[in-house]
């Protein structure tokens, strides 16, 4: 935080300079805390008006030069402010309170930073004090809950899945719904650029930064606050600042934690006799449904176990147990008045709940900062990290472990008896072969630097320019072994694949402040140029001479290889003008031009504009004085944010891809079209928002109503193929999201007993509703069936499912209309909506129905203190996001005997019977698919039956924490000693009843949230851990 | 001093604007501007691709149709082949019909701008533009047959057209396309090179009178079909040998006039799906029970070696073992010298046909037929067509020889697939697939499709 008051401080300087500078006299003291009397360092001692500033050393003393009938401003975060009129003074010794109310509280924003009091933006803020306190896997976790407007959900349990960090809705549908990450200062390549398809799994790039390197997180939501990054704001951006170090004698600060984990709820299976028992009953239905009787070529015989005594509990069997997590983190922070440092290094460890799937994360950071004088200063951010994970082939595939083992049934063993060498060949793919049988390995490396100079060109105007550059590799070998389910398809293949991104950023601002009586100004001019680089090469071979053998240098065929180079380059310039006057009304406008290598030179370039408007009504002299209502701020803005993820490369061009004929090249015509004027989705955002203080600060509410309305959606179309083209991508495609967002912060109590709750909720009107689509020749709009059971529909949110409708079940055969009876469907089938009204029941009586979408989401935290005691109850919330449960229908959980395959639980113990009709739970009747008839009536329509409200309550965090007393710490040489237990996901209270409300099926497909494959869930963690400083 | 110096090193490290860096050229694929007369060998190879790579699920279609192949496992869609119960959004159709397109229309961007060289004897790496035209025509030529012969009246493009333009196309009648194809096909016999020259991997002039030859039989031009299939029956450079087998483990070339090759990177996937498990392949398409039979009639034959038990039972007992590379590097052969000798019995009708049939079948190891066993002209076309179908099985040709010699020679077609009612319309075209009937209204669909 440190650096960044220095900026403030600089800038609050300048905002107050005056030219003159009379007779000078010498000035000391010392400042302290008014409860406890410990000095305070770096707190910032100033001259009202004037440049003159200087800092409280570690025992909070410090000597500054004044004139007659100075003013002396003694600011410090967390310390109420103070102002002492030197008068003929030469010692002036201070005591601050500590501030509960701090409106100077310096925040980033986009290429500044800026006091709280001033922001007309929509900003949400997570602090690292927050983030700090418990060892979470990425930043993002640290972020759930915490932040009006800012949805983040895990998609998927796997160590180092991938998060869904989604800010105010959807604003895309095929360009990318990730925010903009930018790192001190860096945009960050979030794309996960892994070449090797995992089945739907995607890694999170985002968890290479240690967490605890971080000083803040600053979301920025609205166009006034984003609009700056222009091509790549539509979707919000999260400014991370990383620690800086403070002029002080070093200190070092170690953490240590280890954590074990457990599944929070699992699902059911039966064990081989009442699999039997429910199988049977299946048969002796469908026989009975439609009078077959033995000899009959289609009675269905009734089934015994396959290997007499096996009785597998698969997902046992693929599931480890008490996976563990462990984190290990020194820092190590000082400096002079001129240099500063921050050092750490991290280690991070997690293992899965598939068996043989883990990650492990080195971090390094080194930040230092050098000032030559008064005028110009450096700093450079140095950062390294790799990233191991273990990887298997399925979190939403066929092919994986838990998937599998919700699938297989239980009379089947592992092995097969006779020959204990060789897997059963189980009717689905073997689960445990699924892992012990596939060798996938990833590993990120990561390196980013960062040159800043600093130049206060004169008073009032400084110059920044920086240097940035990213280097990625990725790594990555997978190996089906030959026992493998996959080996077949893969040929005993090895696969190897090397993954290099190069990005370049150049970045140079010139920032001008300038108080003219009541009115503050302030300027920017800015220019940025990125270059972003990737080159991937592979290589594949097969043909190994031992079973788990996997390098291709053991291998004898080449049977793949490719290297590949693609560019992208962005030129942008950028301004920005604010103004304040007496503090009471403030406006903004912002402007940004984007040129991108992405576009035909006629359209390169796009203007991205935003501006804003604040009202301090508090301030106004009609305003009542009260000490209830402390401040009050009415802010609006508009503003166009753009998106220019999902286009590819020379789309403007026709191009003739690569192509191999008789082991030489050829050219041909690439089957997707030219767009010559392909250009950026855009987003025009609008934001209302109301900021209250209550009793001086001890209550702090905000509240947002916003409008995202997108235009120029990117959606690929067909073109006729007499073109010589399959498809194209247009700028058709238009979306709305409105909403409103709440946040209340309070200190409940702030004796010695602290108590502090915050809460926010962000709630849509309209969220992500499609507006327009491509039209047919005939002038209709057009809809995109996606995923497994969502259609993008104009009038529906995104990711509606798209499904038949259950009524509820057939409680006597009469009820069954006739032409439904005739093929098998009787009481205890489920009684589906015939939509069309043709009799039958088909795809074609699907209906636009509920959301994977949230309606509202959010957070309640409450933190503690007492003494040595600190606690702290996170809390999180969905409501109104249903989840298409894909592992229970067909063949799934939920079956209901029609095939041989597994069978839950809850299904089996709620079924309908005719000694136990019921509609609710709808679970029908067992009946089995036989070899005609209703196979499939109940299970294989893609209905309402299989869709389950998923909305979520979550004690997501809950931790205790004990401080040594400092006597104690420091007979031990310590600053301070923490401990500290913590249990993530305690609880989970939700009606849906698979393992994780939470999960998505494809995390990147945003049409298609909510869809439930047995994907790998979250884990429960409990966690002890000590943070020590010294 | 030592400030201005840093702040002058960051001023020329960052004032860096590279807005001519933009317009660089893809470094990954070809863009159409940047097309000149160097690149035309590039693009005569990617024509044979684009006829290879994408059609390789294309190939098996007639064979499924027909009764040599039956649908097996995974995709559906081949189930509804091998039914002839095609539903108008099966996506084969779909796939196959642009596949083809893509093919004719990059054909089409060739030609013209091959037609825009004003010396047309010029060389360019190693070819003439004369030389570039004729494959390039004899390409287009070749996917306009199997429109026509898979879907009958087809849209017909010979110039680039506009999305606009392309929206309206309807479908030109058979008789109009055929002269445009054997246009296409003389201009290529005049102009392309030798098959000594060129080998089999390439259109050489015997090639396409091995194409001429199928497309005037076709268009029951029966005389021209006859002289050009004599043509290659009289060429040195290839013929019929014993070792049938070894045409399809590249031992014997001689009988392959044009193929289209592949490597272990460059797959086809038509051998994939036709090898059982045992074998390295999927086994989507196994051996139909009838062909297995017509094998078994006369077992001396050279020919039966490409079918194997594929471990599994009835109906699924026999697989094809003509494209057996594990690594799917397996050929596809477009003409072959066989072809030529039964297109010339044809021509010759009972009795004289017989001599070239014989021809084949003696090569192949059986007894040669006599007009005591063949008495009549019925017969003679019936074992004409059997002949056909195990000299070429598993080469695309079953499902238009069915419909073509049945109705010519008023054979019961219904006898060899059970599947359909007689030859009509429904089941004498496939469906236009209904993605392109959507974007174009002007696309009639073929009668008894809905």
């Amino acid at each position: 935080m440190k650096n960044h008051r220095n900026l403030v401080c600089i800038t609050l300087i300048m905002l107050l300079s005056s030219a003159s500078l009379l007779a000078q006299s010498a000035i000391r003291g010392r400042v302290t805390e008014k409860e406890s009397g410990n000095p305070i360092p770096f707190v910032y001692v100033y001259v009202k008006g004037s440049s003159v500033a200087t800092s409280t050393s570690d025992d909070g003393t410090y000597m500054i030069n004044v004139g007659p009938n100075a003013t002396l401003v003694f600011s410090s975060l967390g310390y109420v402010t103070v102002e002492e009129v030197v008068g003929n003074r030469a010692t002036i010794n201070v005591s601050l309170a500590p501030d509960t109310f701090n409106l100077e509280e310096v925040i980033a924003v986009a290429y500044a930073t800026t006091r709280r009091r001033d922001l007309i933006a929509s900003v949400a803020t997570v602090r690292g004090d927050d983030i700090a306190k418990t060892p979470v896997a990425s930043l993002n976790e640290a972020m759930q809950g915490k932040m009006a407007g800012v949805q983040i959900s895990s998609a998927s349990g796997t160590p180092g899945g991938a998060i869904v960090v989604r800010i105010r809705g959807s604003a895309s549908i095929t360009a990318g719904n990730d925010p903009l990450y930018v790192i001190d200062g860096i945009p960050m390549v979030v794309t996960d650029y892994s070449q090797m398809a995992f089945g739907g799994q995607t890694t999170n790039p985002i968890a290479s930064i240690n967490p605890s390197d971080i000083e803040n997180i600053q979301v920025l939501k609205d166009a006034a606050a984003s609009a700056l990054y222009g091509s790549r704001a539509s979707n919000g951006v999260v400014l991370i600042t990383t620690k800086s170090g403070r002029a002080q004698k070093a200190k070092v600060t170690f953490d240590a934690s280890y954590g074990v984990r457990d599944l929070f709820r699992e699902v059911q299976f039966l064990g081989t006799d009442q699999w039997l028992m429910a199988q049977n009953e299946a048969r002796t239905n469908f026989n009975k449904t439609f009078g077959y009787v033995p000899g009959d070529s289609r009675y269905v015989s009734p089934i015994s176990a396959e290997v007499l005594g096996a009785d597998t509990d698969w997902f046992k069997e693929v599931t480890k147990q008490n996976p563990m997590t462990a984190n290990i983190q020194v820092g190590v922070s000082g400096g002079t008045d001129n240099t500063q440092f921050y050092l750490s290094a991290g280690y991070y460890k997690e293992e899965g709940i598939q068996k043989t799937t883990q990650y492990d994360r080195y971090t390094f950071r080194t930040r230092i900062s050098h000032r030559f004088n008064s005028r110009v200063r450096i700093d450079v951010n140095t950062s390294f990290s790799t990233t191991d994970q273990d990887r298997l082939y399925g979190d939403n595939n066929i092919f994986g472990p838990i998937f599998n083992a919700s699938r297989n049934r239980p009379d089947q063993p592992i092995y097969d008896p006779n020959d204990p060498t060789r897997y059963y060949p189980t009717i689905r793919n073997n689960p445990v072969a699924c892992f012990q049988e596939m060798y996938g390995f990833n590993r990120q490396q990561r390196l980013m630097g960062r040159f800043l100079l600093e130049w206060n060109v004169v008073d009032n105007l400084v110059f920044r320019s920086s240097l940035n550059a990213t280097y990625t590799y990725i790594h990555e070998l997978a190996k089906f072994y030959p026992k493998s389910p996959q080996a077949a398809l893969w040929l005993d293949e090895s696969r190897d694949y090397n993954t290099y991104l190069n990005d370049y950023l150049v970045e140079n601002t010139l920032s001008y402040n300038k108080v003219f009586g009541k009115l503050s100004t302030s300027a920017l001019i800015g220019q940025s140029f990125l270059q972003n680089q990737i080159t991937r090469n592979h290589v594949f071979a097969t043909g190994f001479p031992i079973e788990g053998f996997r390098w291709i240098e053991t291998a004898s065929v080449a049977s793949g290889f490719s290297s590949s180079f693609r560019e992208f380059l962005m030129e942008s310039y950028f301004g920005r003008l604010s103004a304040s006057i007496d503090d009471k009304y403030l406006i903004e406008g912002t402007i940004r031009s984007d040129a991108s290598s992405k576009f035909a030179k006629e359209h390169r370039v796009g203007y991205f504009p935003s501006g804003s408007l604040g009202w301090r009504v508090s301030k106004e002299s009609f305003f009542p004085q009260s000490r209830v209502l402390t401040d009050a701020k009415i802010r609006g803005s508009i503003g166009l944010t753009g998106n220019q993820d999902g286009i590819p490369h020379h789309r403007y061009l026709t191009l003739y891809g690569i192509v191999g004929y008789d082991d030489r090249a050829g050219a041909f015509p690439q089957a997707a079209m030219s767009t010559r004027d392909l250009t950026w989705e855009k987003t025009l955002q609008t934001d209302i928002g109301l900021d209250l203080i209550f009793l001086n600060g001890r209550i702090e509410f905000t509240y947002d109503y916003f409008t995202k309305n997108t235009r120029d959606l990117l959606l690929t179309i067909s073109v006729p193929i007499t073109t010589g083209h399959t498809t194209k991508t247009e700028n058709i495609g238009k979306m709305k999201t409105t909403g409103h967002e709440f946040s209340v912060f309070s200190r409940n109590v702030v004796r010695k007993f602290r108590w502090s709750t915050s809460f926010n909720i962000t709630y849509f009107d309209n969220k992500s509703i499609v507006t327009a689509l491509s039209k047919n020749p005939a002038g209709e709009w057009e809809f995109i069936n996606t995923g497994v059971a969502s259609r993008i529909d104009v009038g529906y949110p995104l990711s509606t499912f798209h499904v038949i409708k259950a009524l509820g079940i057939y409680q006597n055969d009469s009820d069954v209309p006739e032409s439904l009876y005739r093929i098998g469907v009787r009481a205890g089938d489920v009684m589906f909506e015939d939509f069309n009204g043709d009799g039958q029941i088909s795809a074609a009586d699907r209906q636009m129905n509920k959301s994977g979408m949230p309606t509202a989401y959010g957070g309640l935290t409450n933190t503690f203190s007492f003494k040595g005691f600190d606690a702290e109850v996170g809390l999180q919330f969905s409501i109104g996001n249903y989840m298409y449960t894909y592992w229970k229908e067909t063949d799934g959980a939920a079956n209901g005997g029609r095939s041989n395959f597994a069978i839950m639980k809850e299904h089996w113990e709620n079924r309908w019977t005719p000694e136990n009709p019921h509609n609710n739970p709808m679970y029908p009747r067992f009946v089995s698919g036989g070899t005609s008839g209703p196979a499939g009536y109940n299970t294989q329509a893609r209905s309402t039956l299989w869709l389950q409200d998923a909305s979520f309550l979550r004690v997501k965090s809950l931790t205790l924490g004990y401080t040594l007393p400092s006597n104690i710490s420091q007979k031990i040489q310590t600053d301070r000693v923490r401990f500290y237990v913590n249990a993530h996901n305690l609880f989970t209270f939700t009606k849906y009843d698979g393992m994780d409300p939470e999960v998505h099926f494809s995390p990147t497909a945003n049409a298609e949230t909510g869809v439930d494959f047995f994907t790998v869930p979250q884990m429960r963690s409990f966690t002890f851990g000590i943070n020590i400083s010294f | 001093m030592r400030h201005t110096l840093i702040i002058l090193t960051f001023a020329v490290l960052t004032a860096s604007s590279c807005s001519n860096y933009f317009d660089h050229p893809p470094t990954y694929a070809i863009a159409e501007e940047e097309i000149t007369r160097e690149i035309y060998p590039v693009l005569r190879t990617g024509l044979y691709d684009g006829i290879q790579s994408p059609w390789t699920l294309f190939w098996l279609t007639e064979d499924n149709s027909a009764d040599n192949l039956v649908y097996r496992t995974s995709f559906f869609q081949h189930g509804e082949i091998d039914n002839n119960q095609i539903p108008i959004d099966n996506s084969f159709m779909n796939t196959n019909w642009s596949n083809m397109f893509r093919a004719i229309v990059a054909c089409n961007k060739f030609i013209a701008a091959l037609n825009q060289e004003s010396d047309k004897t010029a060389s360019v790496g190693g070819l003439t533009i004369n030389q570039y035209l004729a494959e390039a025509r004899a390409i287009r030529a070749y996917c306009y047959y199997h429109g026509i012969k898979l879907w009958g009246d087809f849209p017909y493009v010979d110039e680039n057209t506009t999305e606009e333009e392309a929206r309206t196309i309807a479908r030109s009648p058979v008789a109009q396309i055929i002269p445009k194809i054997i246009d296409d096909l003389k201009f290529a016999q005049v102009n392309t090179r030798l098959y000594t020259v060129t080998g089999p991997k390439y259109l050489s002039q015997e090639a396409i009178t091995a194409l001429l030859a199928r497309v005037y039989l076709y268009n029951d031009d029966l005389t021209n079909a006859g002289i050009e299939a004599e043509k290659i029956i009289a060429s040195t450079s290839m013929g019929i040998t014993n070792d049938y087998l070894g045409i399809w483990r590249a031992s014997n070339d001689r009988e392959l006039i044009f193929y289209l090759t592949a490597n272990n990177v460059d797959q086809n996937a038509h051998g994939f799906y036709l090898r059982a498990q045992n074998n390295n392949g999927r086994f989507e398409l196994p051996v139909d029970a009838t062909l297995v039979a017509d094998f078994a009639l006369e077992p001396t034959d050279s020919r039966r070696g490409v079918i194997e038990a594929s471990g599994l039972a009835l109906p699924y007992a026999y697989q094809s073992i003509k494209y057996n590379n594990a690594d799917n590097s397996d050929i596809w052969p477009v003409a072959r010298v066989a072809e030529m000798y039964l297109i010339s019995a044809e021509v010759n009708g009972y009795p004289a046909g017989l001599t070239r049939l014989n021809e084949v079948r003696v090569t192949r190891g059986l007894p040669a037929l006599t007009t005591d066993v063949i008495i009549t002209e019925r017969e003679f076309y019936t074992a004409l067509m059997r002949e056909r179908r195990l000299e070429l099985c598993f080469e695309g040709h079953r499902f238009t020889d069915l419909k073509r010699m049945c109705r010519k020679y008023n054979l019961d077609i219904t006898q060899y697939l059970p599947n359909i009612t007689g030859i009509n319309d429904t089941n004498l075209w496939y469906p236009v697939p209904l993605t392109q009937i959507n974007l174009n209204p002007n696309l009639t669909q073929n009668s008894g499709y809905f």
